[in-house]
């Protein structure tokens, strides 16, 4: 069935389809459509689901932990300031191997205070253990987050689920939304090896000393290894099942291009249309559209750059004293391989300015007219 | 001479780490027997993060989930929440933070858990102090007393946060102080509370040798000698509202059980005075709140 | 792969971060080493707890055959030494001997006699409290006892010195009996020394001397040998045969000890007025506190501070003459010496005189070889005397005249009898028996060295822990209306009733004995106090013991010991 649906209503079918058991969570703009949708759908009794509301992101995340502990599927969502209160909890759902979904809104992390979109909170986390996948539209959205329970409760590690701030949460598209059967086909029961019985008592996230610590970070890492060929699995299964698949990346524009964009979130979006431009004025020009952040696609992406001379990405997010997170994700990619591209690392859009088609056809004109970029970071947009 | 009734199951097992003379080893031992093997216990950190034994053993006997330092009463919610969902209306969940985490860090979650009235037993075992990372002060931290981080030239500024009266200000069903040299009234208020539904909070004190400075034989007279000078009054609240205060019959000066204690040795006499009329103004208080 | 823990912590052995190490040790009640009987005091009082009166009964038999006497005329130094009496009232131990002999009278069985299998033969001289008390003991250790009696009933000073009002003379017989009952001979209206000599005891191995001190001592004051004077101890002999005596309307008593007031007391029930004369104050009289108190409210009037130095008769009166005294310094006895006020003469009028100064003892009877002084019969610890085979014992022997020391003497000598006649070492014997730092001695534990074993320290009010009691009267003895009490020699007060006797024994701290409270199996910390279901005994968990000291500390009856754990 399709509907005209914003980002964050999109959230909500998602959980809802999914068949989740508990939800915490606690309001922040602009994630709070997220929790309204769902508490009117359990007022109303249409959606089976406990709420829990607690009083800060902090507690959402803890009670998600226990909640899962306790053999419950799960879900929150929050954004930026939240998101950072949450970040010690990040890392103990991660340790403790629970398959907890979050979706985040991406929004900017003050001083100074804004609302709008910017990538900065989300990767932030990027070493707490989760495995992120990010959207370009909503119906990305709806489907995303049915796999990454898939996804979390196979590898068993968390999954953060990001859409942009108001362009996508706020903003209606079209969604074809499946039905509830059409879901259970896909997404089974969520049947934990471990979880609280009091029949069977044991110990949860005890003290572990260095005898035994640095294994359990091995098998955080080897599970992360195998999410690439989970997510592969899943996305086909779910691409012949509903008609869609994203992959870990996704490429479109000339065959063999002389110079790529890469891009994540809805830049995308905007992206596509300056690429099919600048394709027709006949530029031997290509996207990327990075979906899976983390673990990073490396191998997925060394493919598909394949005989690229050049390659611009643009981050809407800043590491001060490093620049671009994606830019740098992609250089310690890219490292190990031959024929490396020259890279050239934009940022832009920060605290939700507009990534408009001008400025994106700039850099990437940018990026044709030089043989190497002129600065470490090239700032887009900045005002002087 | 009539035999105690004390459940004999040893739900906390021996060979745990703790210090010889360890108040919360006997609380939680006897809050242990008390709950009963189907209970779900989450601690956030604090002694207990190492005294039950490293992975992968623990000497926990009942289901145990360690969690945040600050998440006592979200992951408890949580908790509950998964067993409702799944089923299990049987199984009990408690808390069991310290002060470090019922007071200060965990205040918050508490406060969220207590204000949705969230179904579990929440137990602060109350040693008046971050005694697991070396005796740092608390809020919950006596006044004057010291502590590392309040050495003997400033101590400790303030008196104790009243956390049974932020408790009973959020209309919780039940509250209760309790200490380990009263065990019959301990167990008492623990078979009440588990008879209440709703956020049931024990504020239960603990002497700590090493951080209280005292030797280890004493623990449980100077946990007496709490309630004895009326330091550490023995009362519940229930609803917030109706106030039940036990009267100790034999009250001594808060001098007696200052003097046990090093960490109270630099005290002056004015200051003990100071203490002295801070104990009997709260008492009288009290004292008011239950003849209401 | 996920941090969950199943094991659990029994394979650390916590046990191994002591210092101290604590374990469970009975140890001596004040009580038990101030009874010079050898009672087991805080035993008996267990036992009554554990609503076991018989058991309480064997118990106190094992060394004392007179709960019932003791329990109405000791003069309880256990209640003295009470550590109880240092939080609130001491408890009344004698009334719970004496509910304990009492109960014991409904029992269906009856008292075996016992089988002698020793060859030897011993003679008791002397049938009061320390004559009975060795025939007792031999008996049980299987000797042939006679007991010669020159008098023509079998009890000593508690027949003849006692009046019935404080021991009735059928709890007396009753507990004779239960000694005859055991093989035990008692040979009455036999005077040895008179009818036959101890030289002339030769069917016997071995004789023990008790015979007590009966002779009334004389003031020295001239008119003291006149007609109308008489000695207190006959005057009470008199009534205990035969139950009347003839004496004047007045009678003035001179002493002060529990002979006067007993003399007093029964003049009164003479229905004859009775004043006391004593040369000192009432804090010096010897008497017990509650016998005076008992006097003074039948009407028996006491005047303090005065000594009579001449008695005269005037027709058919007796006038005394007296001089008011007052106190000086301390004399041997401890107590203020009474000195003369000069030029205070004054007079007292009286029909009849009775003196009641003290008793001295008969030692012409006596064999050659025997050493005296100042009429005590001088013997070793144990009771033996210079001759061989010849034991003494009793107010024969010493000062402390009391019925509990002699029952006491009774019980050394016949240990010490029992390892004469088996070439052992007595004084070896009793060292290992005797009571904490004695001078009493525990012939269970002479007999069954193995079981009860005990530290011989004496636990101290200190030791003990009273945040685990609350204040509680004494229970008392209900006396009867003085009205009634005299009007004859019915016993003044009443045996507790089974309710107020567990409420008293209640009250007791069991001092340095486990009784199960539980204390330390509720707070050890490791779970380290074993409790075991069929045996009523905890033990300490070594492997996990920590040695923090609580259970030391919270014992409130200092049944536990600490030591240095040895490395």
């Amino acid at each position: 069935m399709k509907k005209v649906i914003t980002g964050n209503q999109a959230v909500a079918y998602g959980v809802i389809l999914s068949r989740v058991d508990l939800i915490s969570a606690y309001p922040i703009t602009p994630q709070t459509t997220i929790v309204e949708e769902l508490s009117e759908l359990i007022a109303s009794g249409r959606l089976k689901t406990k709420f829990l509301k607690v009083e800060s992101e902090h507690s959402a995340m803890a009670a998600l932990i226990g909640a899962s502990t306790g053999g419950v599927r799960c879900f929150t969502a929050t954004s930026s300031q939240g998101l950072a209160y949450m970040h010690e909890m990040l890392h103990w759902a991660s340790g403790a191997r629970l398959p907890i979904v979050m979706v985040n809104v991406n929004r900017a992390l003050g001083p100074p205070w804004n609302i709008w979109s910017d990538q900065s909170d989300s990767l932030s986390q990027r070493d707490t253990g989760w495995i992120q996948l990010y959207c370009e539209n909503n119906q990305e959205v709806l489907d995303t987050i049915l796999q990454a329970y898939r996804i979390a409760e196979s590898v068993k590690l968390p999954v953060m689920v990001v859409l942009d701030a108001f362009v996508l949460s706020h903003t209606s598209e079209a969604v074809e939304i499946p039905t509830m059967e059409e879901v259970d086909k896909f997404l089974p029961p969520y049947c934990p090896e471990y979880s609280i019985d009091t029949q069977e008592p044991m110990a949860f996230s005890v003290i572990a000393t260095p005898e035994h610590f640095f294994e359990f970070r091995y098998k955080v890492q080897k599970a992360m290894e195998q999410v690439p060929g989970v997510a592969k699995k899943v996305d086909d299964e779910f691409r012949s099942m509903f008609g869609r698949g994203y992959g870990a990346i996704e490429r479109y524009g000339e065959e063999r291009a002389e110079v790529l964009l890469m891009t994540s979130g809805t830049v995308t979006s905007t992206s596509r249309i300056v690429i099919q431009k600048l394709v027709q004025k006949g530029y031997s020009v290509a996207g990327i559209k990075i979906k899976r952040f983390r673990p990073f696609p490396s191998e997925e992406i060394y493919e598909a750059i394949k005989g690229a001379k050049k390659l611009a990405i643009i981050d809407r997010n800043l590491s001060a004293g490093v620049g671009g997170i994606f830019c740098q994700e992609l250089r310690a990619a890219l490292y190990p391989k031959e024929n490396r591209p020259q890279i050239f690392g934009f940022i832009s859009g920060l605290g939700g300015r507009d990534i408009t088609p001008d400025l994106i056809e700039e850099a990437v004109q940018y990026t044709i007219d030089h043989a190497q970029p002129k600065e470490e970071i090239l700032w887009l947009g900045l005002k002087k | 001479m009539k035999k105690r009734e004390i459940p004999l199951s040893e739900n906390l097992g021996h060979g745990h780490l703790a210090c010889a003379g360890c108040g919360a080893a006997i609380a939680m031992r006897l809050t242990l027997k008390a709950l009963g093997e189907k209970t779900v216990m989450v601690f956030p950190a604090s002694c207990w993060s190492i005294i039950p034994g490293f992975w992968p053993y623990s000497s926990f006997r009942m289901t145990a989930v360690h969690a945040g330092f600050v998440t006592g009463g979200a992951t408890a919610s949580g908790i509950r929440a998964a067993l409702d969902i799944r089923g299990d209306h049987e199984s009990l969940v408690a808390v069991w933070a310290g002060d470090g985490g019922t007071f200060d860090i965990g205040l918050q979650s508490l406060s969220g858990a207590a204000e949705r009235n969230e179904d579990f037993i929440y137990i602060c075992n109350d040693n008046e102090g971050y005694m697991n990372t070396g005796t740092q002060r608390s809020s919950a931290t006596p006044l004057l007393a010291w502590t590392t981080t309040t050495p003997v030239q400033q101590p400790k500024e303030n008196p104790k946060k009243d956390i049974m009266a932020i408790m009973a200000d959020h209309r919780i069903p039940y509250a209760a102080t309790a200490t380990i040299a009263y065990p019959e009234d301990f167990f008492r208020k623990m078979e009440k509370a588990k008879r209440i539904q709703g956020t049931r909070f024990i504020h239960l004190l603990s002497p700590c040798p090493p951080g209280w400075r005292i030797p280890s034989e004493l623990t449980i007279r100077i946990s007496r000698l709490a309630v004895r000078s009326r330091v550490f009054p023995l009362y519940e609240i229930e609803n917030g509202r109706s106030y039940t205060l036990q009267e100790e019959s034999h009250v001594v000066p808060i001098k007696e059980y200052l003097k046990l204690q090093g960490r109270f040795s630099h005290l002056t006499g004015q200051e003990i005075e100071r203490i002295q009329e801070m104990v009997d103004d709260e008492w009288q208080r009290l004292l008011r709140k239950a003849r209401c | 792969m996920i941090s969950i823990s199943l094991g659990d912590m029994d394979w650390n052995k916590t046990g191994a971060w002591r210092t101290q190490r604590p374990f469970y040790e009975d140890k001596i009640p004040p009580c038990n080493a101030a009874c010079p009987a050898g009672n087991d005091i805080v035993g008996f009082i267990q036992k009554i707890t554990q609503d076991d009166f018989e058991g309480a009964w064997h118990l106190i038999k094992e060394e004392n055959p007179f709960p019932g006497i003791c329990g109405r005329v000791c003069f309880h130094p256990c209640e003295s030494k009470c550590n109880r009496g240092n939080f609130d009232e001491p408890i009344a131990i004698h009334a719970l001997e004496r509910f304990v002999a009492d109960s014991a009278t409904s029992l269906p069985k009856k008292i075996q006699k016992i089988p002698k299998e020793r060859k030897e033969k011993i003679a008791i001289i002397g049938s009061g409290p320390a004559g009975m008390s060795c025939a007792y003991h031999l008996a049980k250790l299987h000797y042939e006892v006679t007991v010669f009696e020159s008098l023509p009933f079998a009890g000593g000073v508690l027949r003849m010195g006692i009046p019935s009002y404080r021991l009735p003379k059928d709890v007396l017989d009753r507990e004779i009996s239960n000694i005859e009952a055991l093989g035990v001979e008692i040979r009455t209206g036999v005077s040895i020394g008179e009818e036959i000599k101890i030289e002339e005891l030769k069917d016997y191995q071995a004789i023990f001397i008790a015979t007590g001190a009966h002779r009334s001592r004389g003031l020295n004051i001239p008119g003291e040998k006149g007609r109308g004077t008489l000695s207190g101890l006959d005057i009470l002999k008199r009534i205990n045969l035969n139950g009347k005596v003839k004496m004047g309307e007045k009678v003035a008593i001179i002493g002060g000890g529990n002979t006067a007031i007993d003399v007093a007391r029964s003049v009164i029930r003479l229905g004859k007025k009775a004043t006391i004369l004593y040369r000192r104050s009432k804090e010096e009289m010897p008497a017990f506190e509650d016998e005076i108190m008992e006097a003074i409210e039948e009407g028996v009037k006491i005047r303090y501070l005065v000594n009579p130095i001449r008695i005269q008769q005037k027709d058919n009166m007796k006038r005394l003459e007296c001089l008011r005294m007052e106190l000086g310094e301390k004399d041997e006895s401890g107590r203020r010496r009474p000195v003369p006020i000069p030029n205070s003469n004054f007079f007292i009028e009286a029909d009849g005189v009775i003196i009641a100064a003290g008793e001295e003892t008969e030692v012409s009877f006596l064999p050659k070889g025997m050493e005296k002084r100042e009429g005590i019969v001088l013997t070793q610890r144990d009771g033996s005397t210079g001759i061989k085979g010849i034991f003494a014992g009793g107010d024969l022997t010493s000062n402390q005249r009391t019925v509990a020391h002699a029952i006491g003497s009774g019980k050394k000598a016949a240990l010490a009898i029992d390892c004469y006649l088996k070439g052992k070492d007595t004084e070896e014997a009793i060292r290992q028996i005797l009571i904490g730092d004695g001078p009493s001695i525990s012939i269970f534990r002479h007999l069954h060295p193995e079981e009860r074993p005990m530290n011989p320290h004496v636990v101290t009010f200190e030791e003990l822990n009273m945040d685990y009691f609350e204040p509680s009267k004494r229970r008392r003895e209900s006396k009867g209306l003085v009205k009634e009490r005299i009007k004859g020699f019915g016993e003044v007060t009443s045996t507790f009733t089974e309710s107020i006797a567990l409420e008293e024994a209640e009250r007791c701290f069991r001092c340095g004995t486990c009784n199960e409270c539980e204390n330390c199996y509720i707070f050890c910390p490791d779970a380290s106090i074993l409790k075991r279901d069929e045996i009523l005994a905890h033990q300490v968990d070594y492997d996990f013991c920590k040695g923090c000291g609580i259970c030391f500390v919270e014992c409130p009856r200092g049944a536990i010991s600490l030591e240095e754990e040895a490395r």
